[in-house]
């Protein structure tokens, strides 16, 4: 392989997995600084998604596990930086790469499982330990990435409740990673119970995140989808698919990075709508019905996580018991046995990616305090030019 | 252009130690140089192509021939793929090369995946070795990057 041109060299460096990447940073300067390269990573990670290559499933019992996805045999328990015997932890999203993990709602990480990186997230304080307001519920997050500005952000919804029980106040508050610093943004105007079958993170699809919510409190309960444009940083609502019986329950999941709407008529059927091109209501289309008999168990729930890489079948979760696959063509269900797996498993997706976090890493630290101090530095000369002017 | 088999000519390529190889022309055409070439009208004479020798010429024709069948199936197609890259670094090599030259990008991504697979366990040392890599890094920073991921070399 002597003298293979650059561009081949790429191509070939592209399709290995990360641990084989982190390996080859030794083999010379030129390759450490190639496979280290914003460009390089992104194309990685661009690869991986289109090419369905490189992810597996993340299992999520009282540890998390992580899963080949073109072998769904075994679940090898993930050595992550918040696991604990005495608390579970949660997957508050999972976007290129990075997994956002959170005990409870004071410990909250971005982690780079196929890197090992992570950052800590910074504790924000919540309104309500500030005034005397009624908190509803639990705070509601969603993790993704701001395609405008290059950048990984947090969302966290706190909403809180008016004495008259109709009104309500929605916080928001947005953490970035590039300030690793949260802020507050506009309030959101709809509102939400804490009663998604689906828990309540927000669904990520096409630069937003998406949950289902309410005008009103009480007085109106029409379910809508609500979404939170992240480079915006604003909310609109998704107009949803024509249904013709509208007796289910609804929630919303995503597949194949599109988002989806799951229509559960209890002990019937569930169907699986699909909104082809975001936005427009025109392209919802319902991908799949599976009838209640076509499955050993109720479905209490049932998530669509991926597509196979044939894209003949979709991966879907059931009940948080049990994955099972569901054949496009065929309209068949087929269990999948995964050795290991914990007894309640919620799942998620994760790429394989290079996406750095830039933190606690001590060399990237220095970095990130270096480029603070020349922040700092520049603020202080435009304050200093604005005098002169 | 009208290329489908029962009308197809016959195309020379002249490799480059001189090896002339009849070929379909819409087996040919499979090589986006070659078609751009017979779609200017510049492919009457053997084509020279210098950069490929006569055995990897012949290798490659005859993925062209395998590709351009219309009646094989997309999982034939993968078996035999699979059987055609079982072949030493310097066929490969040789392969990547002539792909990249004649513009296959079939072929191209065939060959490259077989050296992602082949490579991929492997540790830095044989990756210098395969690539002709000269090690640039003193031994302290050698080490120092090992450490930033030591568990990845486990």
């Amino acid at each position: 392989m002597a003298t293979l041109p650059p561009e081949i060299i790429v191509d070939i460096l592209l399709r290995l997995p990360v641990k084989a990447l982190l390996r080859f940073r030794c083999a010379s300067k030129p390759w450490c600084a190639l496979i280290d390269g914003p460009n390089f990573i992104k194309m990685h990670l661009n690869r991986s998604i289109e090419h369905n290559a490189h992810h597996s499933l993340i299992l999520i019992g009282w540890y998390l596990y992580s899963v080949d996805m073109d072998t769904l045999d075994e679940a090898v328990q993930l050595d992550h930086p918040l696991k604990n015997e005495e608390f579970g932890t949660e997957v508050l999203g999972s976007c290129n790469g990075l997994l956002c993990l959170a005990v409870g709602i004071y410990d909250i990480v971005l982690w780079n499982p196929s890197t090992r990186k992570l950052r800590t997230v910074p504790f924000a304080l919540m309104e309500f330990m500030m005034d005397s307001f009624t908190i509803s519920q639990f705070p509601m997050y969603g993790f993704g990435y701001d395609y405008a500005r290059d950048d990984y952000k947090l969302v966290r919804m706190v909403q809180l409740c008016g004495e008259d029980d109709d009104s309500f106040d929605s916080h928001v508050k947005v953490y970035s990673l590039k300030t690793n610093s949260w802020k507050r943004v506009r309030d959101c105007p709809f509102c939400f119970r804490y009663e998604g079958i689906c828990g309540n993170n927000g669904m990520l699809a096409c630069g937003a995140l998406h949950w289902l919510g309410f005008r009103r409190l009480v007085s109106d309960t029409t379910e809508l989808i609500v979404a939170f444009d992240i480079a915006l940083e604003d909310y609109r609502e998704v107009l949803q698919p024509e249904y013709l019986d509208e007796n289910f329950q609804m929630s919303l999941g995503v597949l194949g990075g599109c988002l989806c709407v799951i229509c559960n008529y209890h002990g019937v059927r569930v169907d699986i709508w699909v909104m082809k091109e975001y936005g427009v209501k025109e392209s919802w289309n319902k991908l799949f019905s599976v009838s209640q008999p076509e499955a050993s168990l109720s479905f209490e729930q049932l998530r669509p996580l991926a597509y196979s890489r044939s894209g003949r079948e979709v991966l879907l979760e059931q009940n948080n018991k049990k994955i099972i696959w569901y054949d496009l063509e065929k309209k068949r269900v087929r269990d999948v046995q995964i050795h290991g797996s914990p007894r309640s498993i919620k799942a998620e997706i994760c790429f394989g990616s290079l996406v750095p976090l830039n933190g606690d890493g001590r060399i990237d630290g220095k970095k990130q305090q270096a480029q603070e101090k020349k922040k700092k530095r520049d603020d202080f000369l435009s304050v200093g030019f604005k005098l002169v002017l | 252009m009208s290329l489908s088999p029962s009308t197809s000519k016959m195309l020379s390529l002249k490799s480059s130690d001189g090896k002339v190889l009849e070929v379909e022309e819409h087996v040919a055409v499979l090589c986006e140089t070659i078609k751009s070439l017979v779609e200017d009208g510049c492919a009457d004479s053997p084509i020279p192509l210098a950069n490929v020798d006569g055995a990897t010429l012949g290798n490659v024709m005859e993925w062209c021939k395998k590709h351009a069948d219309q009646k094989a199936s997309a999982d034939d197609l993968e078996d035999w793929d699979a059987e055609f890259v079982e072949r030493d670094q310097g066929e490969l090599y040789h392969l990547i090369m002539a792909a990249n030259y004649l513009n296959i990008k079939g072929l191209l991504d065939l060959i490259c995946q077989k050296v992602a697979d082949m490579i991929k366990g492997k540790h830095p040392e044989k990756i210098r070795e395969i690539f002709n890599i000269e090690n640039d890094f003193t031994p302290e920073q050698q080490e120092q990057i090992r450490k930033d991921n030591s568990w990845a070399f486990e």
